[in-house]
């Protein structure tokens, strides 16, 4: 027994069906400690490089981390992943809700999902017995549907996580739903359960979590519920979660509007936090051990339906950047976006992406089969986002992803796509924010913004200055996918500013060893280091090139704050320059041997060294 | 004499009262040991709590008088002359007697509060008697 772990790792092999219980070791809890700093040495290890991702022989590889599931406040991450079928890259996605608890209860810190069936399964746990089950009575589901449909079947105490139409149909973009609206959205983790014909994970463990020192930690958690509680900030975040900040991101000109197009937002007022609660409100709900409760389950009347959200993302995606009308339209694709099973922030640069085409006459009515595309059209938006999921029809081109469908389109459109290494921009604009366009073009799954999320050090540093930030960067990334490692989520660090130094504390109290920041910080340079080489062994040419924002920000914003501002090359070279020189790569952006060598991954070094991906 | 009074409306599903009450009352890190009961309904979105609320049913039930009410007003079911037969459990209006493999017995809150602390959502309150 080790602390802080349930245990032992589940290899499911779907092709035979045989599962295997891996002890979790010493080492690997100490070395490695979980979440997405296992995912990123199993991939690394196990992958045969130049896997394609929606064969047999990819894996998906879902990890818990030490504080998963404990009594330490917002401890309900686990993380999805897999060689990514959207960007051909390595990719993690977390999903907040209960499940990672059950995970551990159930004894199992990680699964592994090898194989692919031939006909539809679902993973059934309940404590020591495994199965791989028939599912065909649930293929052709919507995500969420399918999660009712099992806890009918099954038990309401099992929890679930499943796939939907997209994911079976392999949509590149296709996303995983737990706990009625909490996903692992990004990067088309649920295409690859879709290939494995995996429909599901059903969950249900009755062994408490070992924890060395359970009044230690109990007594940390409500001294810090007792802080969060009196911050000044926790009652507006509580009531409004992400959805807060959407009149902020307008008022400083970062809220995408039309695909990136402009700067603000005509109807702001009517799809913020505040028109939200007015309108759609049901409840708040929280995910496990949270005392922050950001999320909002939500009805819309107007379209009569339940939804768990809006977040900002899909207001942003769904709702400014394709002109939509209110909150309640945003409610309504949210609601398709997870049934169907897609990543809202992609479905939302896919139909942005076809809604400028159909701008600027270069895709028409008759290619969308009747569809008037126009900014705003929120039923042409869900019919498209039905083709998608389906493979009908044009949406065949575009459920390969917004990039890939350029790449088929041609006549020059790959510039409308805002991506970086084929994976769409989350909602901020960064036409005046090089801190936070850094953080897109070098995080190591994409243009996402989690792993550092640095838009507030654009305001405060200045807008148009370059310098500093790409340090700025480098410590984020440093910091916030330690939390992923961890298993907690980053909104009581982030929101009401939880010391990070209670958290190494709440590691201590719940694994019993003496971990230091200092020492999870070099710890974070070598997950980076290893993402990065990932990066490197599995795409031919990739460097620099790879790193580069999308061609949008080079164009001037005509509106809005930040009218007139544009990104410029030399400001792009800044950036990565002293963003390559912090990680002390080489000025192509790749890891070196002898850094490799010095934070412990000489293994990897050898290896981009025999394989022509670095130099020796 | 104090009570806990619940407010569902108000619950955000968290599990964190339950959390605190295991490890408070079993030293357990689990919500599946814990004398307060949270059950998710959806989609209509809405969670129920069941916390015993003293209302003394249990006890007029109870064949063998295992049930008693400490000076803080708890009830208390006392494992030595527990039989175990489910009475209470079954008789509960609320839903609020609990089995699990933390203890031989059935058990309901006993009024510690340690939930109601970490309760950020204030589903959970103190309330004195007039």
């Amino acid at each position: 027994m080790i602390s802080g772990y349930g245990g032992s790792i589940l290899r499911v092999d779907l092709t035979t069906r045989s599962v295997k219980r891996e002890p979790v070791t010493t080492e690997l809890a100490h070395d490695w400690l979980g979440g997405r700093a296992w995912i990123a040495k199993y991939m690394y290890d196990e992958l045969p490089a130049g896997v394609d991702p929606l064969s047999p022989a990819n894996k998906v590889f879902i990890a818990t981390g030490p504080l998963s599931g404990t009594l330490w406040p917002s401890s309900a991450k686990i993380l999805w992943g897999t060689k990514s079928p959207l960007t051909g890259g390595y990719i993690d996605s977390n999903m907040g809700g209960m499940i990672m608890a059950e995970f551990k209860y159930a004894g199992v810190d990680m699964i592994i999902l090898e194989g692919a069936s031939a006909v539809p399964v679902y993973l059934f746990v309940d404590d020591e017995k495994v199965e791989v089950r028939d599912a065909s009575g649930y293929w052709g589901m919507g995500s969420v549907d399918t999660e009712y449909a099992l806890k009918h079947d099954l038990g309401e105490d099992f929890q679930i996580a499943s796939i939907g139409p997209a994911g079976e149909n392999l949509v590149r973009f296709a996303c995983i739903t737990h706990d009625v609206g909490r996903q692992a959205g990004r990067g088309g983790t649920a295409a690859v359960l879709g290939s494995k014909k995996l429909k599901a994970i059903a969950i249900r463990g009755t062994k408490p979590i070992p924890v060395a020192d359970i009044e230690g930690l109990q007594k940390h958690t409500t001294a810090i519920i007792d802080y969060i509680k009196k911050t000044a900030f926790f009652p507006t975040f509580s009531k409004y979660g992400t959805t807060d900040i959407a009149d902020w991101c307008d008022s400083v000109g970062v809220l995408p509007v039309d695909n990136f197009q402009h700067g603000q937002y005509a109807k702001k007022d009517r799809i913020n936090g505040k028109y939200m609660r007015e309108h759609i409100y049901v409840r708040d709900k929280g995910c496990y051990a949270c005392p922050l409760g950001c999320s909002t389950y939500s009805f819309s009347k107007k379209y009569n339906v339940y939804v768990e959200g809006p977040e900002y993302e899909t207001i942003g995606l769904m709702g400014s950047n394709l002109g939509m009308d209110s909150i309640e339209e945003i409610a309504v694709l949210n609601a398709d976006a997870d049934n169907l099973g897609v990543d809202s922030i992609s479905s939302g640069s896919a139909i942005a992406f076809a809604m400028e085409l159909y701008q600027r006459g270069i895709l028409t009515k008759d290619d969308f089969g009747g569809l008037e595309m126009t900014w705003g059209n929120v039923e042409a938006a869900r019919a498209f986002l039905r083709l998608i999921a389906s493979r009908q029809g044009i949406g065949e081109i575009f459920a390969e992803g917004a990039l890939a469908a350029a790449r088929t389109i041609g006549k020059g459109t790959e510039k409308y796509v805002v991506q970086v290494k084929g994976l769409d921009y989350s909602a901020y604009d960064t036409h005046a924010a090089p801190a936070m366009m850094l953080a897109f073009m070098t995080s190591d799954i994409g243009a996402q913004h989690t792993r550092a999320w640095a838009i507030v050090q654009d305001i405060t540093m200045g807008r148009d200055i370059v310098e500093g930030k790409s340090k700025v960067v480098y410590d984020l990334q440093h910091l916030r996918p330690l939390m992923e490692v961890l298993g907690v989520c980053r909104f009581p660090w982030l929101e009401v500013k939880v010391d990070w130094e209670h958290y190494v504390t709440a590691l201590n109290l719940v694994t019993g060893q003496h971990y230091t920041t200092e020492e999870l910080f070099a710890f974070s340079e070598k997950v980076w280091n290893l993402t990065r080489a990932f990066w490197t062994r599995e795409v031919d040419g990739f460097g620099r090139a790879y790193d580069q924002p999308p061609a949008r920000m080079y164009e001037e914003m005509p509106d809005g704050p930040t009218k007139g501002a544009k990104v410029t090359q030399d400001m792009v070279d800044e950036l990565l320059d002293g963003y390559y020189e912090a990680y002390q790569w080489d000025k192509n952006g790749l890891p070196t041997a002898t850094r490799l060598r010095e934070i412990g991954l000489g293994y990897v070094a050898d290896d981009l060294i025999q394989r022509g991906r670095i130099a020796p | 004499m104090k009570h806990i009074v619940v407010k569902p409306d108000n619950c955000t599903g968290c599990r964190l009262c339950q959390l605190t009450c295991s490890a408070q009352n079993f030293k357990l890190n689990t919500h599946k040991a814990a004398r307060i009961g949270i059950v998710p309904r959806f989609p209509e979105g809405r969670f129920e709590i069941h916390l015993c609320n003293q209302c003394g049913v249990c006890q007029s039930v109870c064949p063998v008088g295992a049930i008693s009410v400490s000076a803080e007003g708890a009830y208390i079911i006392d494992g030595e002359t527990c039989i175990d037969c489910g009475a209470c459990v079954d008789a509960c209006p609320e839903q609020a007697i609990f089995r699990s493999p933390a203890s031989l017995h059935p058990y309901m809150c006993n009024l510690c509060g340690a939930c109601v602390d970490n309760c950020a959502a204030q589903a959970l309150t103190w309330e004195e008697d007039l």
